[in-house]
C-alpha cells in the first residue's frame, strides 16, 4: 500500500475509510479492448463526449479541448497516448461483421451493420476527467467497466516486475474470483466465464505521469 | 484560516509598497533639502503596523527587522540621527528586506536578519556619539525635560541649522488665553517658529497665567519683538552656554524665574490643567496642530483600520468567477433571444414575442452593465507597478555609481489587474538595462556633453482601446552596426539573411533568443534573461514592444497593451468549417479575397491594399487544416503596433462580446492561441493571438530561427 501511494502522484483522498485496510479502489476501462484501471480518487467525474475542438499544433496525442461548466479542458487520446490500435477498424471488418450477423449480408446491409456496431461503439465512449495532480485533464476511453476493489496481493507494483515497463503503469491488477460471483453464478458455464473474467488482468496506471508529459503539443 | 492569512499577505504587500514609496520621497527630500517628519512619521506607522500585524500571523523575522527599523525611525525623528544616503539606504534595505520575508521566496533565507539589526544599532551607536547640540544650549534642563519628542526634534533641528532661539515670557489671561495664543501664533508665523509654550508659575494674578514660549527665528530680536508687538511680553535670546556671558537662566533671574516651574502652582488652575503635569498639557495643544509624533504610535492601529475599512480585498479568481458566470449568463441571453424570434414567426403570439423582445433587450442592458462593473473591478492604476521601478532605478543607480532621475508620468492610468503583476517583470528588465547599458557613466555623459545626471522616463497613456507605455532613456543608444555584429558572431543570422535586413529591422535583432551586446556579464542585466524573454511575457498579455534608438542619444521601448484581458468584443470567422475568434481591438478591417491581387514576393503571398503592401497568410495553411470549398474568402487585415498583417479566412461569422479562457497547462506550449472561449452549445472556439501570430509570420524564419543552430 504504501508504495503504491510513494509511486502514485496522487494520494488516496479518502485512505482506507469505505474500503477495509489495505485495499485500494480502481475505476476499470477498456481501451482498444485492453483492460486499464486508473486510482478511483483520481477520477473526478465521468461524461458522455461533448463536442470536441481540436486545436491546431497540438500534440497528436490531445484530442482537442471542451468545456466543462465553463472551464475549458484539454482532452486526450488514450489509446494514442498508450500507442494502441485503432479500436474503430476492427469493428468494420467485414469478416468479424459477418461473424457477429451469423448469416450472409448483401452490400447494403453490410453497411447498415458496420453502420450500427460503430455507433454502439462510440456511444460507449466516455471522458474521465482525470486530476494529474497538476491539471485536471480529460481522457477519452472506449468504455466504462467498473470499480475494482483490489486488495494488496491482488496488485503486481511495476517496481517488483523489472524496469521494462512504461513510467506510466503503477503496476498489474490480477483480481481474484469474488465469493459474490461464485456464490451467485448458477451454472457451471456461468461460473467458469466468471472465473475466467475475474483472471484477467488489468493494467494500473499512474495519473500523474500518464498525464504530465511535457511535450503535448 | 488561509483566507486570514492571504488577507494578511495581501495587506502586508500594500504596507510595503507605501513604505518604498515614502522611502522614495525621503529620498528625494533628502536631496533637496530638509527632510519632512510627516514622512518620517508616515514610515514608522507603516513600519510599526506591519510590526503589530507580522507578529499577529507568526512572522518573527519580520518582526525584528520592523522592531531595528522602528529604533532607527525614532532616532531620525528626534534628529538624533541625520538622514544621509547610507541611513536611507538602510531603510530600503529594511523594505527590501520585508518584501523577501514576506514573499518566503529562496533568498528569503539569505536575510539575515542579525546582520541587518546590527548594522541598525551601529548607525544608532554612531549617532549616540555625536554631541549633544542640546546639551550646550543655556536653557533650563527642566524644560528640555519636558519637551514632547516633536519639540524637542524641532528644536534639534533648528539650532542645527543654526537658527536662533528666543524665549518669552508673556502672561495671558486664563478666560482669553486661547484666543491670545492664537493672535501670538498668527504674529509669530512670519519670523519665527513656535517650538513650545510652557506655563510658568510665578503669575501674579489669579486670572492671569504667565507662558514661557521658545520661539525659534532667523530674524533679530529686534525685529522679532516688534512683531510680537507683546505689551506684558519679554523676549530673551538664548545662546549657548559657553559663548554667552551670562550665566543659565535659572539663576540668573531667581525672582521672575523660579526654578520650580513645574507643575504650576495649585490654587490657580483648580480644572483639569491643575492636575495634569505640563508637559501634558503642551502636548494637547500641539495634538491641535495634527502634527504629534508621540501619538504616531498610538495613531498607528486605528488609522489603519480605518484605512481599509471602505475597502475591500477580493481574489482575482473570485472576479474570474464572476466573469464566468456573466458569460453564461450572455450565453442564456442568446438563447432567449433566439426564442423570442422564433415565436415572432408566429402570427398569434406575436404580442409575447415583442413583449419578450423587449425584456430580453433590458436584460442584455443589464448584463452589459454587470460586465462593465466587473471590469471595472478589476482595474488597477499602473502606479502600482511604476512604483516598485522608482525603487529599483534608485538601487540600480546607486549600485552603478550613476546619477539617474526618473520622470514618471501617466502613473493613474488603469489597466487590468492581471496585466499589472505580469507587467511588472518585463518593465523591471528594460529598466535595469536602461540604466546599466544604456546610460553611461559620469564622465562619458560628460565628454558627450550632456548633463551628469540621466533621465529616466517612464510615461504611460490611454490609447483607444490600448494602454501605451514608454520607457526612454537619454542614454548612449544602440549602434545598429554592432548590433549586427554581434548578431552574425553568436550565429543568430547568417551573411546573406544579414544583407536582407532592412535597416529598421536591425533594433530588433536585441529580441532575439540569445543576444547580449555586454561580452561581461554585469550583475543586473546579464542574467541570462535577455529581451526576447521580455517580448515573449509582453506578447502573452496581448501586447507587443517595440524599440527605437538613436546612436549617442537615447533609446525608448514602447509597448501597446490591451487595456483588459477578461471580456473582449471578437470577430468570429471560419477556416475548414471551424470557428475561431480574434479580438477586434486588432483587426483594423475585413475585405472580400481576391486572388488575382495576390503577389508572390520571396515566397511570401502579399497584396496591395490602397497602395501599401500588406502581408498574407493563410490561416488554414498555418494551421494545416484541410481544404473545404468556399464561394468567397475574406481578409481580415490585423494591425498589432505598426505592423499590419491579412489573415486569409473561409468566412466571417459576426462579431460577439466572448470571454477569453486560459488554455489548460497542458497546452500551454502550443503558440498561436490566447486562448479558448465558450460560444453556447458546448461549442468552444480559439481565440488567435494576433500579436502572436503577426510576430511568427512576419519575422519569419530568417529571423526567428537560427541558421545553422551549432550542435
Amino acid at each position: 500500500m504504501s508504495d503504491v501511494v510513494k509511486r502514485g502522484t496522487v494520494a488516496p483522498a479518502r485512505p482506507d475509510s469505505e474500503a477495509p485496510r489495505g485495499t485500494r479502489e480502481f475505476l476499470g476501462f477498456r481501451v482498444a479492448g485492453e483492460a486499464y484501471a486508473l486510482p478511483l480518487e483520481s477520477v473526478r467525474e465521468i461524461l458522455k463526449p461533448p463536442p470536441v475542438t481540436p486545436v491546431p499544433r497540438s500534440h497528436h496525442e490531445v484530442l482537442g479541448i471542451i468545456t466543462v461548466r465553463g472551464v475549458i479542458t484539454t482532452v486526450l487520446c488514450l489509446r494514442r497516448r498508450l500507442r494502441l490500435e485503432d479500436v474503430i477498424g476492427p469493428i468494420m471488418d467485414p469478416a468479424a461483421v459477418l461473424e457477429g450477423a451469423g448469416r450472409p449480408l448483401t452490400g447494403q446491409e453490410l453497411r447498415e451493420h458496420m453502420r450500427r456496431r460503430v455507433e454502439a461503439a462510440l456511444r460507449q465512449r466516455r471522458i474521465l476527467l482525470v486530476d494529474s495532480g497538476k491539471e485536471v485533464i480529460g481522457v477519452l476511453v472506449d468504455e466504462v467497466r467498473q470499480v475494482h476493489r483490489l486488495e494488496d496481493d491482488e496488485v503486481e507494483l511495476a517496481q517488483s516486475m523489472g524496469s521494462d515497463l512504461s513510467e506510466h503503469v503503477l503496476g498489474i491488477g490480477r483480481p481474484r474470483e469474488s465469493a459474490r460471483d461464485a456464490g451467485d453464478a448458477q451454472s457451471v458455464l456461468e461460473r467458469e466465464a466468471s472465473r475466467r473474467k475475474a483472471a484477467e488482468v488489468i493494467v494500473l496506471l499512474d495519473p500523474g505521469p500518464l498525464l504530465s508529459r511535457k511535450d503535448h503539443r | 484560516m488561509s483566507d486570514l492569512r492571504d488577507e494578511f499577505l495581501s495587506e502586508a504587500q500594500e504596507i510595503i509598497e507605501a513604505l518604498s514609496r515614502d522611502l522614495l520621497l525621503l529620498d528625494q527630500a533628502q536631496k533637496e533639502g530638509g527632510p519632512e517628519h510627516d514622512l518620517v512619521n508616515e514610515v514608522f506607522r507603516g513600519v510599526h503596523t506591519l510590526k503589530g500585524i507580522a507578529g499577529m500571523f507568526g512572522y518573527a523575522r519580520i518582526g525584528i527587522v520592523a522592531h531595528a527599523l522602528e529604533d532607527l525611525l525614532d532616532g531620525i525623528r528626534l534628529g538624533k540621527i541625520a538622514i544621509d544616503p547610507s541611513v536611507l539606504d538602510l531603510l530600503f534595505e529594511g523594505v527590501e528586506n520585508f518584501q523577501r520575508l514576506l514573499m518566503e521566496t529562496d533568498d528569503a533565507r539569505e536575510v539575515d536578519v542579525d546582520v541587518f539589526v546590527s548594522k541598525v544599532s551601529q548607525v544608532d551607536a554612531l549617532s549616540a556619539q555625536r554631541t549633544d547640540l542640546l546639551a550646550e544650549l543655556d536653557l533650563d534642563p527642566n524644560v528640555l525635560a519636558v519637551l514632547t519628542e516633536y519639540e524637542e526634534h524641532r528644536l534639534r533641528t533648528n539650532v542645527a541649522g543654526g537658527v536662533q532661539l528666543f524665549r518669552l515670557r508673556a502672561r495671558f489671561s486664563l478666560l482669553t488665553i486661547d484666543s491670545q495664543l492664537e493672535e501670538l501664533k498668527n504674529r509669530a508665523k512670519m519670523l519665527a517658529e513656535i517650538i513650545t509654550y510652557l506655563p510658568s508659575a510665578s503669575s501674579s494674578g489669579g486670572d492671569d497665567i504667565d507662558l514661557d514660549i521658545l520661539l525659534a527665528s532667523t530674524a533679530s530680536h529686534e525685529q522679532l519683538s516688534e512683531a510680537l508687538a507683546l505689551d506684558d511680553a519679554e523676549l530673551v535670546h538664548v545662546g549657548k552656554k559657553s559663548s554667552t556671558a551670562s550665566p543659565p537662566s535659572p539663576s540668573d533671574d531667581p525672582a521672575t524665574h523660579p526654578p520650580t516651574v513645574h507643575p504650576p502652582a495649585p490654587g490657580e488652575t483648580d480644572g483639569e490643567e491643575g492636575t495634569s503635569p505640563p508637559a501634558k498639557a503642551t502636548g494637547a495643544a500641539i495634538v491641535d496642530d495634527g502634527d504629534d509624533a508621540e501619538d504616531a504610535r498610538e495613531a498607528a492601529d486605528p488609522l489603519s483600520l480605518r484605512s481599509v475599512a471602505n475597502t475591500v480585498r477580493v481574489d482575482i479568481r473570485k472576479l474570474d468567477h464572476l466573469m464566468n458566470v456573466v458569460g453564461e449568463l450572455a450565453i442564456v441571453k442568446s438563447a432567449v433571444a433566439r426564442m423570442s424570434e422564433q415565436l415572432r414567426q408566429r402570427p398569434e403570439l406575436r404580442s409575447v414575442a415583442s413583449e419578450l423582445h423587449r425584456t430580453t433587450r433590458s436584460f442584455e442592458r443589464h448584463l452589459e452593465t454587470l460586465q462593465e462593473g466587473i471590469l471595472d473591478v478589476r482595474m488597477v492604476p499602473l502606479g502600482q507597478v511604476f512604483d516598485k521601478l522608482a525603487r529599483i532605478v534608485r538601487q540600480v543607480a546607486r549600485e552603478h555609481d550613476k546619477d539617474v532621475r526618473l520622470l514618471v508620468s501617466g502613473a493613474e492610468t488603469e489597466v487590468d489587474k492581471l496585466i499589472v503583476e505580469e507587467l511588472s517583470d518585463p518593465l523591471m528588465h528594460l529598466i535595469r538595462n536602461a540604466i546599466d547599458h544604456g546610460i553611461e557613466p559620469r564622465k562619458v555623459r560628460e565628454l558627450a556633453e550632456k548633463s551628469r545626471t540621466g533621465t529616466l522616463s517612464l510615461n504611460a497613456y490611454q490609447k483607444g482601446r490600448h494602454v501605451v507605455i514608454e520607457i526612454e532613456d537619454d542614454g548612449a543608444g544602440m549602434n545598429p552596426r554592432r548590433l549586427l555584429e554581434t548578431a552574425m558572431r553568436k550565429g543568430l543570422l547568417s551573411e546573406e539573411a544579414a544583407d536582407d535586413l532592412a535597416p529598421g529591422d536591425l533594433l530588433n535583432l536585441i529580441f532575439l533568443p540569445g543576444f547580449s551586446t555586454r561580452s561581461a556579464i554585469t550583475d543586473l542585466s546579464g542574467r541570462g534573461v535577455g529581451m526576447d524573454v521580455v517580448k515573449t511575457n509582453i506578447a502573452r498579455l496581448g501586447g507587443v514592444i517595440d524599440v527605437q534608438s538613436e546612436f549617442g542619444s537615447g533609446t525608448k521601448f514602447t509597448i501597446t497593451l490591451p487595456v483588459t484581458l477578461a471580456i473582449i468584443n471578437a470577430l468570429l470567422l471560419e477556416v475548414a468549417d471551424r470557428h475561431f475568434a480574434i479580438p477586434i481591438t486588432s483587426v483594423q478591417e475585413a475585405i472580400l479575397f481576391d486572388p488575382r491581387q495576390v503577389r508572390v514576393v520571396e515566397g511570401r503571398e502579399m497584396m496591395t491594399l490602397r497602395g501599401s503592401t500588406l502581408p498574407l497568410c493563410r490561416l488554414r495553411s498555418l494551421f494545416k487544416l484541410p481544404r473545404v470549398y468556399s464561394p468567397r474568402r475574406f481578409v481580415v487585415v490585423c494591425s498589432v503596433g505598426n505592423r499590419r498583417i491579412g489573415f486569409v479566412v473561409d468566412a466571417l461569422a459576426g462579431q460577439q462580446d466572448i470571454v477569453i479562457k486560459s488554455l489548460g497547462k497542458s497546452l500551454a506550449r502550443v503558440r498561436g492561441f490566447a486562448g479558448a472561449t465558450d460560444l453556447g452549445d458546448q461549442r468552444v472556439a480559439l481565440v488567435l493571438d494576433a500579436p502572436g501570430l503577426l510576430e511568427e509570420v512576419l519575422t519569419g524564419p530568417e529571423l526567428a530561427l537560427p541558421v545553422e543552430a551549432p550542435a
